[in-house]
């Protein structure tokens, strides 16, 4: 009787511990090398319309489940846009662990739907990796999700019907985690290994 | 003899010089599906002349146009500049890369991969040229 206490006793002890490492273990601030994580602070989107490179929906559902990383540019643009998405392709085959890079996802956001289709988004994002995803949509439901994320692009255009023009946007990266959750950013330049290591101890700790 | 001599040095002073000015090293183009018309191109450029020297245009068969274009960052959002001169002050390096200055590569007119080279015509402020080749990389 005696002996079947003590092991209850060292059972709930046993439990008790690993709950309490686990209390202490997840409320550790994680720092970021290449970037800053909000922790506690993590804001909930607000549900948004984008239509993929296949045309398929890509909403807020799309984003759960998955830790993901939000890029948004133009494919006109020549040097800022390939550098971070090389960066992005850099960064993912840096990654060593199978299930960390199982973990992520890549969505490169166009802020340029008049010229960026389906198609040339398609081209455009698996040139850097076949996993990545492309998406994009009218200004208005982009803007739904670019004021929250603190997006900011504008079109250098100095009349309605010019062909030619550059998109002035921001360069950050952005962190969203599985609960869809706006939970860190990687200001620009981006470094990958950085950005390789950064996500690697997020997806571990999480 | 003497005044042979100095003739000569007046021809090849009067007349713009098509040596090599500038010592150019690792000069490549980002390489980006056809799809997309625009490329940037990168290199180092030194001047191991005397004086200040003055790029003004380039061009190349492989491309419809070609500018050099500055990316700025100004509280987090990235834009981009024309650089209509681009000055070398004697001894200097100027670096061309990525998220600085570069060459902006518009509409090319062969399909480029990897490995390939293009030929690239710069142009000075004094009517003079020099040829450099960059390599397409992935």
């Amino acid at each position: 009787m005696k002996k079947a206490h003590l092991l209850i006793i060292a059972i709930i002890s046993l439990v008790a511990g690993f709950s309490l490492s686990g209390i202490v273990f997840d409320s550790e601030p994680v720092t970021l090398k290449a970037g800053q994580w909000f922790g506690d602070q993590a804001m909930i989107l607000p549900e948004f319309q984008l239509l993929d490179h296949n045309n398929q929906t890509f909403g807020k559902s799309e984003l759960t489940g998955k830790w993901s990383l939000m890029f948004f540019g133009y494919t006109n643009c020549p040097d800022v846009c390939p550098t971070s998405m090389q960066a992005l392709s850099d960064m993912m085959e840096a990654i060593q662990d199978d299930d960390v890079r199982d973990a992520l996802q890549v969505i490169f956001v166009s802020v340029d739907p008049d010229r960026d289709s389906a198609e040339i988004l398609k081209n455009y994002v698996q040139y850097f990796n076949s996993e990545f995803i492309a998406a994009t949509a009218n200004l208005t439901e982009l803007n739904r999700l670019t004021k929250v994320l603190g997006i900011m692009h504008s079109r250098n255009k100095t009349s309605e019907n010019q062909v030619a023009y550059g998109v002035s946007h921001s360069g950050s990266i952005i962190l969203i985690n599985p609960e869809a959750e706006f939970a860190g950013l990687f200001g620009a330049p981006h470094d990958s290994l950085a950005m390789a290591n950064d996500l690697s101890k997020i997806v571990d700790n999480n | 003899m003497i005044k042979r001599l100095a003739l000569i040095a007046l021809i090849f002073y009067a007349l713009p010089c098509s040596a090599a000015k500038l010592q150019i090293t690792e000069a490549w183009i980002k390489n980006l599906p056809m799809v997309v018309p625009m490329r940037a191109g990168y290199m180092d450029i030194s001047n191991n002349q005397a004086r200040t020297i003055n790029i003004v245009w380039l061009k190349s068969e492989a491309f419809a146009r070609i500018e050099i274009h500055r990316s700025v960052e100004k509280d987090g959002m990235m834009s981009m500049h024309p650089v209509s001169v681009l000055s070398i002050s004697s001894g200097e390096t100027v670096r061309l890369a990525p998220g600085g200055i570069h060459l902006m590569m518009m509409n090319p007119l062969k399909t480029l991969t990897p490995g390939d080279y293009c030929v690239v015509t710069i142009g000075f402020d004094d009517h003079s040229t020099q040829e450099i080749e960059m390599i397409v990389r992935k």
